[in-house]
Formats: C-alpha cells, structure tokens, sequence
C-alpha cells in the first residue's frame, strides 16, 4: 500500500499531490516540470513536504501533523536515478555490497553474486563502472538497491538515457525482479507506453497535481480532461455541442461530426470538450452518409500511418494501414462510443501560485 | 603540413610575452649560483643541521601540513556543501592569508598567542610556550600554508557530483559514513595534489615565523641570520638547498601523477 499527500513549495513551483493505492507497481506520468521527479524525493526523503503523509505499507515515513520524518538513511527506499549513479570508484560487487543489508552479514560474498545474477551480469564482479555500458549500469543500480532489502524500489526515469532497444529488454527484465524479490515499485516516466507497460496504477500528474489515477487501460480508455487526454494519446480534443442527452448516452456535435457515445446525462446545448483516439477513427470511401474529409499530411510509421485530415475545416487525426494518398477525398466514421466526453481542465490553479 | 587534428595556434606576440617571462623566471636558478663547488654546499648543510634548523623544519613543516589537511579538509567540505547567508565572507577569511603579507600575519598571530595575548597569556598559565617555541613555529606555518590545502580541497569536494552522495544515503548511509566512504574518496586525488604545496609552502615560511619564532630556527630563518652575520657566501648555500628541496619535491609529485595516470584504465 502506497499512500503519498505532499504539498511543497520550490521556487514559483507548487507541487499539491495526493494518491492512495494499494496496488503493488505504481507509475507517476506526466509531461517533464509535472512534479513526478519531485513527489519520488518526497519518497525518498529528499525533498521535505511543507504538509504532507508519506506512507509504505503501514510504515509511516513522513508525518508533518505528528513531525515525523525519518531521515532518508532510514527509509529503505531503493533509488536508481537517470543519470548513472554508481561509485565510481568501487567495483561493481563493492557497489552492490556497499547497502547490502544487515541480514545479510558473514554472507555478503552470496548475496552479492546471488544480485549481480538476478540482473544478469554474474561475471561482471571486479569491473569497474566505467567498463560497463549504460544499460550495464542500471543493471548494477537495481541490483545495488535491491541489496538494501527495500521497502519499495523508486526509480526515477532509469532508463531514459539507454539505447531504445537496450530500454525494451531492461523493461521486462524489471517485471521479473519486482516478482523474484517481492518488492513494491514506485516509477516515474513522461512515457505513456513505459507506464501502460509498467503500471498497474498509473498516476498522472500536471503542473505539480494529480489530474488522474486509474489502471492504465481505464486512463487510456476514459481520460478525464482534455490534459489527460493529450498525455494518453487521443490526440482529437474536440469541442462538442450537446444535441440530445438522457442518462446513459450523449449524442453531441463537433463540427460536421455527429458523435454518439454513452456518459451522464448533459443539458441540450451545453458545449463540452470531447475526445476521440486516433485509431478509432475509420476512413471510408467517400459519399453520402459520411462526412466528407480530405487528407492534408500523411505521416507513416513502422508499420502503419497517421492521417491529418480536414473534415470541411475542422483537424482530425486517424491512424490507418493502409494511408490514404495525400489530398485524397474520403469518408470519415467515428464509431458509436468511441468519443469521450471529458471534463473541463482544472483550473489554473496548481503548479505557479 | 601537419596531419590529425588541428590544435589551436598559439600566435606569435603570446609567444614572445611566455618566452619574456620564463627567461626571467629561468635566470636566478641557472645564473644565482656561480662557482658554488658541491662541498661548500655540503658544509653549510652539516653547519645548518647541527645547529638544528633541517630538523626543525622537516618537522615543522610536516606537523603544520598534517594540522591543515585534518581541520582543512572538514571546512573545505563544508564550504563545498553548505549554503548559508556569509559564505562569501567565510571564503575571503580562508583565502586572507593568501593576500596578505606574511609579516602581518606574523603580527596579528603574536597579538593573539604572544606571551601578552589573550590566548597565549593563558596557555602560560599551563606552562605552554607558543613564541620562540615549535608551537609557534607551527601556528605560522599553519596560517600561511592551510589555504593552499583548503582550496584544493574544496575544489576537490565541488567536484564531486552530491548526486552520489544522496544515493549513499537512500542505500542506508548516514552523512559521516557518506563523507568516507564517497566524498572523501573522490575528492582524495585532488586533497593530495593540495598536500606537497602546503607543504613546500609551510618549508619556506618565513615572514610570519620570524615575528612569533625567531629560535629555534627554521632554514629560512637560519638562512636570514647566516645572511646577516657572514653575507650572501653563506647564505646562498643554504637558498640552495631550500631550492633542491621544493624542486625535488614537485618532480616527485610530477612522477607520481604520471604514475597514477599510466594505472587508470
């Protein structure tokens, strides 16, 4: 159980955070300057909240109403950072050996090779850390914090700054340690696909507040705000004019768009932003009774295309295999269901006070 | 034409002013000793350490520079992590003996710890000499070379990225098992590099020893009273050997680096 509230003055910055999840992998998302870096240090103890509750499966860390604060040697919170941190003037086994837990005394020779093995780099004991490549590195960092016996491991964007593939495998590879050693994980990216990947609880933070938390199928599926829904990535944020509205279904206009979806009843006229995902949007032959679009860029990808099109004056984009050519006359579908009525975005009132 | 990678060009007239400048550096060291035979210069080193000044300055020295590297480290520390209202001030304080001159220091030292100061009026009353004493000898020392110490210590520490520092604490590392295990460490090439010329710099004082300890002498003290007494003849001897000392001392340094430069991978 994961249980963090932080209100933290820094600067012109205001980061006011509160989350409570009992799941086990915990992502904070949001784009860079949203104050997830920031809320990790809390964790860590790096960073003290003016107000604030800090707590770890039942193990209250921070406590500013009762002044507790345990000091960041205390906490057992696993750090590996983006930057490469390891002691560079220790050998990889002395790096893991050096928090190695006290348990583990009159063993540590064990325990360290039982650690470089679970990341993978048995032979790799008296290297030094700059004979190892960056994915080497964090290899060492996780099995460095491991050693700890942690009570959580908080990593910070660990694999930014590795080569994409080398980022892949380093993934899955964390999946497995997380089982092996039983720990919770507290994970900070601005990468929706790491988080979707790594997340059974996806926070997502915006200008020093969570704007939503939810698995990360329900905040792809169902962003609250048009924020939210830009980071997940349904990129068409639509403004929609209520036409008709009972409870349990919407139908609302965008432009020549009719779109019909499911939702909390709305009053008639009422204006609304609504989203809709790139890959939901169907291209169709043109004629009647689609709306009629044209195709003004076409950006292809491995594997498939994102279209820009232009529904008489109105943007919208549409992930397609096979891309229609550039200026193509076309039919444009958006499903029942598949637009999503979402909130107005908070007010201005986080991240510059 | 010369092949690989272009360095840059150092032009003519910074040449000229570099050339200027190390001929005029280069001129006592190669012209000062004239006709001085090797037994000459042995006489005066038996005549300089029997009447005690070679020992009492390798001494000297030596405990001046391990006073500067254990107190002086702990500030350079602080002042490489700590941010408070008055650092710059703290910083000027550490750098003053630097600018000032020596004999002045010497001064304010015998204001201090003389038999008339506050501080060495009441070491008297324990029986502790401090002037025309080795505790004098060292505190001048200590006052003129510690900032040399200091500053390469503090640069050593700055270098340090504190990033390391919080990841020994997260691993269960309190701050002084922190500054030994990580801070010291990494910082430990640049501290020695600051040690031999704190050293060299405590060998040579002589402003500020000679008002608090004129006795018992340190080399350039002696060397001050063989100039006075007998003339240039029988001081240069001695301005020799200070010399050797401070030259052989660098080459070594020199030796040592290189040394340790060749054994990094």
């Amino acid at each position: 159980m994961l249980h963090v509230e932080a209100t933290l003055h820094l600067g012109t910055f205001r980061l006011d955070v509160s989350f409570r999840t009992e799941h086990r992998r915990v992502v904070l998302f949001g784009p860079s300057g949203a104050g997830k870096s920031l809320t990790l240090q809390c964790v860590a103890g790096f960073a003290v909240p003016e107000r604030g509750h800090i707590e770890i499966d039942g193990t209250v860390l921070f406590d500013s109403a009762t002044r507790t604060n345990i000091p960041p040697w205390q906490r057992r919170v696993g750090l590996v950072l983006q930057a490469y941190t390891l002691f560079p003037h220790l050998t990889v086994a002395e790096n893991v050996a050096y928090g190695l837990a006290p348990v583990w005394k009159g063993r540590e020779p064990v325990r360290v090779a039982t650690l470089l093995a679970a990341v993978g780099l048995e032979g790799y004991m008296d290297r030094m850390p700059s004979q190892l490549s960056g994915g080497q590195r964090q290899r060492v960092a996780l099995a460095q914090a491991l050693a700890t016996d942690p009570r959580i491991l908080a990593l910070d964007e660990p694999f930014s700054a590795v080569d994409a593939p080398v980022r892949e495998r380093l993934r899955r590879d964390l999946l497995e340690l997380l089982d092996a050693f039983r720990v919770p994980l507290l994970f900070v990216t601005h990468d929706f696909g790491e988080a979707y990947l790594l997340g059974e609880t996806v926070v997502i933070l915006s200008a020093g507040r969570v704007v939503q938390v939810g698995s990360p199928e329900e905040v792809a599926r169902h962003p609250r705000t048009a924020t939210v829904a830009r980071l997940v990535g349904a990129a068409n944020v639509l403004e929609g004019e209520v036409l008709d509205s009972q409870d349990g279904w919407v139908v609302l206009r965008a432009g020549p768009l009719t779109l019909r979806t499911g939702g909390p009843a709305l009053p008639r006229g009422a204006r609304v932003p609504v989203c809709v995902r790139p890959e939901d949007v169907q291209i169709l032959p043109e004629g009647p009774p689609w709306p009629r679009a044209r195709v003004t860029r076409v950006l292809t990808r491995h594997g498939a295309a994102t279209v820009v099109l232009s529904v008489q004056g109105l943007a919208l984009e549409a992930s397609v295999a096979p891309a229609p050519p550039l200026g193509a006359s076309v039919g444009v579908r958006v499903p029942d269901g598949a637009a999503q009525v979402l909130e107005p975005d908070d007010e201005e009132g986080g991240g510059r006070p | 034409m010369r092949r690989g990678r272009l360095a840059p060009a150092v032009p003519w007239p910074l040449t000229l002013a570099g050339v200027l400048l190390l001929a005029y550096l280069a001129t006592p060291v190669v012209f000062g000793f004239p006709g001085l035979d090797p037994s000459t210069v042995a006489g005066a080193v038996r005549q300089a350490a029997s009447a005690g000044a070679i020992q009492t300055s390798l001494v000297t020295a030596t405990v001046s520079t391990v006073a500067a590297v254990v107190l002086g480290v702990p500030l350079a520390y602080f002042l490489a992590r700590s941010e408070f209202r008055g650092k710059d001030l703290v910083s000027a304080l550490v750098y003053l003996p630097l600018v000032i001159p020596p004999v002045v220091g010497g001064v304010l030292l015998l204001a201090v710890y003389g038999p008339y100061g506050p501080v060495g009026h009441w070491l008297g009353g324990w029986g502790v000499q401090v002037t025309d004493a080795f505790p004098g000898i060292v505190l001048a020392q200590t006052f003129v070379s510690a900032p040399y110490l200091i500053v390469a210590a503090r640069v050593a520490f700055e270098g340090v990225d504190p990033t390391l520092e919080r990841v020994s604490y997260a691993l269960g590392k309190p701050p002084l098992a922190t500054f030994f295990r990580v801070a010291l460490p990494l910082a430990w090439p640049g501290i020695l590099a600051g040690v031999p010329l704190a050293w060299l710099r405590a060998l040579g004082e002589f402003g500020a020893t000679v008002m608090v300890a004129y006795h018992p002498y340190t080399l350039p003290v002696y060397l001050f009273v063989q100039f006075g007494s007998e003339g240039l003849r029988a001081a240069l001897p001695i301005a020799v050997l200070l010399l050797v000392a401070g030259a052989g001392v660098l080459g070594a340094v020199q030796l040592v680096r290189r040394g340790a430069t060749r054994m990094l991978p």
